[in-house]
């Protein structure tokens, strides 16, 4: 039997190396049990999850306001957004999103491998994501002259408002793609992290943590996609 | 979980550092949830895509008036179940403990007071109140026109309240006032107020340390400095020449601080 030296908190090393690095955790010592630790963690997540929320719901009631304001700007400018795309975008972030808690519920089984896939696979949909708004949905716009504000040059806008319509757009959906991007970094932590063995049944604090944030990210995409693409 | 269970004290473990280990509480949600709930996602957004195009076909093809709220109201409620679905399987907060899912619930609950109170903003103004509201003339009753703008700041810097004491609110206040003090007092003691002005006592107007003088309008002088004094006058054009403006300054230039409303009232 390996000794392993329990007191030294985080991953003390052990006699034989071959004892996975998620065996050898032990938790902090200001916690009665890893338990505790684990449930704290994600308290803090959660509140940082709803300093999120807030932030995204800045932006749906700028939507509200400048639609009460506005209508037919923000309907004429919905209207040259194309819901296929969105609509891809959707479903490629919904896969992305089942694929991590799939990671999460690998790793509580000890299926290192499959975790591994499902978490390659959550990136590679969260980086589709971001090639398939920046491809065809924002660099033809931001050509054609549909930008925010005083860089409104489209030269067959028919109301007055119509830069605040894109304003709201590429504020609300670039400040989501910025969201995943910081997601994709955290995804390729954990894809490191776990490829080194730190993650198993008894230990996959950071997997849950980040896990919560994409989902997160996912449920602002559920509604900016409808609010944004499908109201007319 | 721990206070639950009386504490039995174990001698291999006397600080307590491994009690609880034991009890692994993380729930792994099984793979058919997690497929049923994906499916579920895909199907909701094929219906809400649905929903959205067939209102535009329909309004197209057949002439169906649908009202807009509706159209808001279905997407933004299945965009709802949807982000419910993702919450409670994805995240597992059904499987939770309670603080968590009251912060979220709180967390809805603060963007709901948000939007809540922009509407309400947003779709009460162009509300007008009947007793704020002035004589709606059509072609508008040309209030500050040829005045050179005279606007309440420039009342106040000349002493002269016309402006305000002429607003339906105020001369409703003052109304409803009068009657307070006439069912309270009788009216032969409101008239005794009105007729007898501390002034005619040989009293001045002013509060003293000794007796405090209630008073109608502005404190005279609270805006007229000597430069305050100028300054107002250039902005406003009654018809008189600046000549004449500008004697009445130098006049009064020295008084700032000891007028009275007689002399307000006495000077434009």
């Amino acid at each position: 039997m390996a000794t392993i030296d329990t007191h030294k908190p985080g991953f003390p090393e052990a006699d034989d190396k071959k004892v996975p690095l998620w065996k050898r955790y032990h938790h902090g010592h200001h916690w009665r049990t890893a338990d505790d630790e684990f449930d704290a963690a994600k308290i803090g997540i959660w509140l940082f999850l709803s300093t999120e929320i807030l932030l995204f719901s800045g932006m749906f009631c700028a939507y509200a306001l400048f639609r009460l304001m506005y209508p037919e700007s923000i309907s004429a400018g919905s209207s040259y957004l194309d819901w296929r795309w969105g609509g891809l975008n959707t479903v490629v972030l919904l896969i992305s999103s089942f694929t991590m808690a799939n990671a999460i519920r690998c790793v509580q089984l000890d299926r290192q491998g499959w975790a591994k896939i499902n978490l390659i696979i959550t990136w590679l949909c969260a980086a589709l994501f971001l090639v398939i708004k920046l491809t065809f949905e924002y660099i033809p716009k931001w050509g054609e002259g549909k930008r925010p504000g005083v860089l409104f040059d489209y030269p067959y806008a028919e109301f007055a408002h119509e830069p605040i319509w894109w304003g709201i757009y590429y504020v609300s959906t670039g400040i989501h793609a910025t969201h995943v991007i910081g997601g994709m970094a955290l995804i390729a932590l954990l894809i490191y992290r776990q490829a080194k063995g730190a993650y198993g049944p008894t230990h996959y604090t950071l997997m849950e943590g980040v896990g919560l944030y994409w989902h997160i990210v996912d449920l602002v995409w559920i509604f900016l996609f409808p609010l944004l693409y499908l109201v007319h | 979980m721990s206070n639950t269970q009386p504490h039995v004290y174990n001698p291999a473990d006397p600080h307590g550092f491994h009690e609880g280990e034991g009890h692994h509480g993380h729930v792994i949600v099984p793979w058919q949830i997690l497929i049923g709930v994906l499916m579920a996602l895909f199907f909701f957004t094929a219906l809400t895509v649905f929903q959205s195009q067939f209102e535009k076909f329909a309004a197209h093809e057949w002439g169906w008036q649908i009202p807009g709220w509706v159209n808001i109201v279905l997407a933004m409620g299945i965009a709802t179940i949807k982000g419910t679905l993702v919450v409670m399987y994805f995240m597992q907060l059904r499987y939770d403990k309670g603080i968590n899912i009251i912060l979220f619930l709180f967390t809805l609950f603060a963007v709901w007071l948000f939007i809540m109170f922009t509407a309400i903003d947003l779709t009460g103004r162009g509300h007008i109140t009947d007793w704020r509201a002035g004589e709606i003339i059509p072609g508008g009753a040309m209030n500050g026109v040829g005045q050179g703008g005279s606007s309440l700041a420039n009342d106040r810097l000349k002493g002269d309240l016309e402006g305000i004491s002429n607003t339906p609110l105020y001369l409703a206040v003052k109304e409803s006032f009068k009657e307070e003090y006439i069912k309270e007092h009788g009216l032969a003691a409101y008239e005794h107020e009105i007729h007898s002005h501390h002034a005619d006592h040989g009293g001045p107007e002013i509060s003293t340390a000794q007796v405090s003088r209630s008073r109608e309008g502005l404190t005279p002088g609270l805006f007229s400095t000597g430069a305050w004094q100028n300054l107002g006058d250039d902005h406003s054009d009654h018809g008189e020449s600046h000549a004449d403006e500008h004697a009445a300054d130098a006049e009064h230039a020295d008084d700032g601080h000891n007028e009275t409303e007689n002399n307000d009232a006495g000077e434009h």
